[in-house]
């Protein structure tokens, strides 16, 4: 049984910033410079002409802060000459604290405050998961139909090269790729070619395609990205994508399977792309 | 008219200006934008840790400015306007092409785009540079909590005065999970008026039971009124009062298309 933990909700002061910033560098899954840095937080908050510090909230617990919301008020459009005053923002709980339902009773404390300030809507964005774990239960917020496309255009393979150093100490320990030899031309939506040579335990890259490689795969990069970067089903993914032809092959069986094994190899630092 | 025509360089002091009245001319159609002023813009684009001033790119034409993009350094752009009056796939492609080499020369390794679904030159140019398209919905949901439903719906008939009422009665919205004093919405339209408040009146002749959620998915078109009632989330009573609601819920649809910027938002 957990024990019911004590901590204050509080709203923020000036000296809160850095512990606030530490808390958004352990809270976001991959940090960036807009939230989880001093110059982003001064940017984002104290910059932004709407800037109101008595809409930023904090979870304190022993003087130490374990949880943050902060919103905006702006004019929302809601329709083509209809605007009205809504509030948006973030929510981070410090990870040794979640799951205590220290982002409830911020949001619900923040609800109160933006009632007072006049708010009409309180608005975002979310993962989807993230929405039906926590949106939708907690204050009973709705997803509206969004009619907005992302367009992504991968400019170069220079992420991947940036840790060729590191990939290549991972397959020489590894018996199985240390002996793989393996010329594998990618052709991908949205990214320009390149090919992967893969040689005793080495890895290169070359930014085009070469003739007569071992193996040919067209496909979406994004697909290729999820299958190296996912968990314990991406052989399945890499299947069902080979068997509806979302990913296509060129070359030997053999050869397809020995290309797991190369994704497997990358897969540890996937994260950096 | 050809390409060339357009010239693009980098941003200089005082094109803000020009950039906020394409940005709210360009997207004045859309519900989910903030409008511009020129401190917003300034602070979302300019001031943003992530922009440096070569990656705010401005089209023109005879001195005159027909477009502009914002892009970061990491390859995000944050905002892309042109004047339609022009040659929009001229000027979109010019400043895509000098976006794309200005996340090249940062060392950034993608171009990440957002644009409304029926910007047919915006989407076009996209195709033709061989971006991957996907729907932003499927990796992030907008999601929406209305806090004040009276001022709410008021704002909504204000801006529909045109439209005649003709369905005169009392309606009273019971939202069984809003908390005391927000649970009870009068709506009056006698006389052909429509006035909304707080709370409850003697005898309201039509009675409306819902909750936050499938008022707010009625509003925003997020859920159909027959949808609505088949899955008993609004009652009305008396039923044979439901042609009333229909209207009454009709006049409170908002139809507008969602483009919603993240990153211009935060």
């Amino acid at each position: 049984m957990v024990n019911k933990l004590e901590y204050r909700l509080r709203t923020y002061r000036d000296d809160d910033e850095a512990a606030i910033v530490e808390l958004f560098k352990l809270g976001i899954g991959r940090p960036n410079i807009e939230r989880a840095s001093i110059e982003g937080w001064n940017w984002r908050y104290r910059l932004d002409p709407n800037f109101d510090p008595s809409l930023i909230l904090v979870a304190e617990k022993d003087g130490k802060i374990i949880g943050c919301m902060t919103t905006t008020i702006r004019d929302l459009k809601i329709g083509s000459s209809l605007k009205v005053k809504a509030a948006s923002g973030d929510i981070v709980v410090h990870p040794d604290y979640r799951r205590r339902d220290i982002a409830t009773a911020l949001i619900h404390k923040m609800l109160e405050l933006q009632r007072r300030k006049g708010v009409i809507i309180a608005f975002g964005s979310a993962a989807p998961e993230t929405y039906r774990r926590v949106w939708k239960p907690t204050i009973g917020a709705v997803s509206i139909p969004d009619d907005t496309t992302l367009y992504t255009k991968f400019l170069s393979c220079r992420p991947l090269k940036l840790l060729l150093p590191s990939i290549n100490k991972t397959l020489k320990q590894d018996s199985r790729l240390a002996r793989t030899n393996l010329t594998v031309v990618f052709h991908l939506n949205g990214a320009p070619p390149f090919t992967l040579l893969i040689h005793e335990g080495k890895i290169d890259i070359i930014e085009r395609q070469i003739s007569k490689p071992n193996v040919s795969i067209e496909g979406e990069f994004s697909l290729i990205l999820s299958i190296i970067k996912g968990s314990r089903r991406r052989i399945l993914t890499l299947l069902k994508a080979l068997l509806t032809r979302k990913i296509k092959t060129r070359g030997v069986l053999r050869n397809t399977f020995k290309l797991y094994i190369c994704f497997k190899a990358l897969r540890a630092y996937s994260s950096g792309l | 008219m050809q390409a060339s025509e357009y010239n693009v360089r980098t941003y200089r002091d005082g094109d803000e200006v020009e950039f906020i009245k394409l940005f709210n001319e360009s997207y004045q159609h859309y519900a989910g934008v903030v409008s511009r002023t020129v401190d917003d813009w300034l602070w979302s684009c300019k001031l943003r840790p992530t922009v440096d001033s070569e990656g705010i790119l401005v089209a023109e034409k005879n001195d005159e400015i027909v477009g502009y993009i914002v892009v970061g350094n990491l390859g995000e752009v944050y905002e892309l306007c042109y004047n339609p009056a022009q040659n929009g796939w001229a000027i979109v492609s010019k400043l895509v092409e000098r976006a794309i080499q200005h996340v090249v020369a940062k060392g950034g390794g993608r171009l990440i785009l957002l644009a409304p679904s029926d910007d047919a030159i915006i989407c076009g140019i996209c195709k033709k540079f061989e971006f991957k398209e996907s729907q932003l919905s499927d990796v992030s949901v907008t999601t929406l909590r209305v806090l004040n439903f009276p001022m709410l719906i008021k704002k909504i008939v204000d801006r529909k005065k045109r439209e005649k009422i003709d369905f005169e009665d009392t309606f009273l919205i019971q939202l069984k999970d809003a908390p005391p004093g927000d649970n009870l919405i009068t709506v009056d339209t006698r006389g052909g008026l429509f006035l909304v408040k707080r709370g409850e009146i003697d005898n309201p002749r039509i009675k409306i039971c819902t909750d936050t959620r499938t008022l707010t998915s009625l509003i925003f078109g997020e859920l159909s009124v027959v949808n609505a009632i088949l899955s008993l989330r609004l009652w009305v009573r008396p039923f044979r009062k439901l042609p009333k609601v229909l209207k009454l819920l009709s006049l409170l649809l908002l139809r507008e298309t969602w483009y919603v910027p993240r990153w211009s938002t935060p």
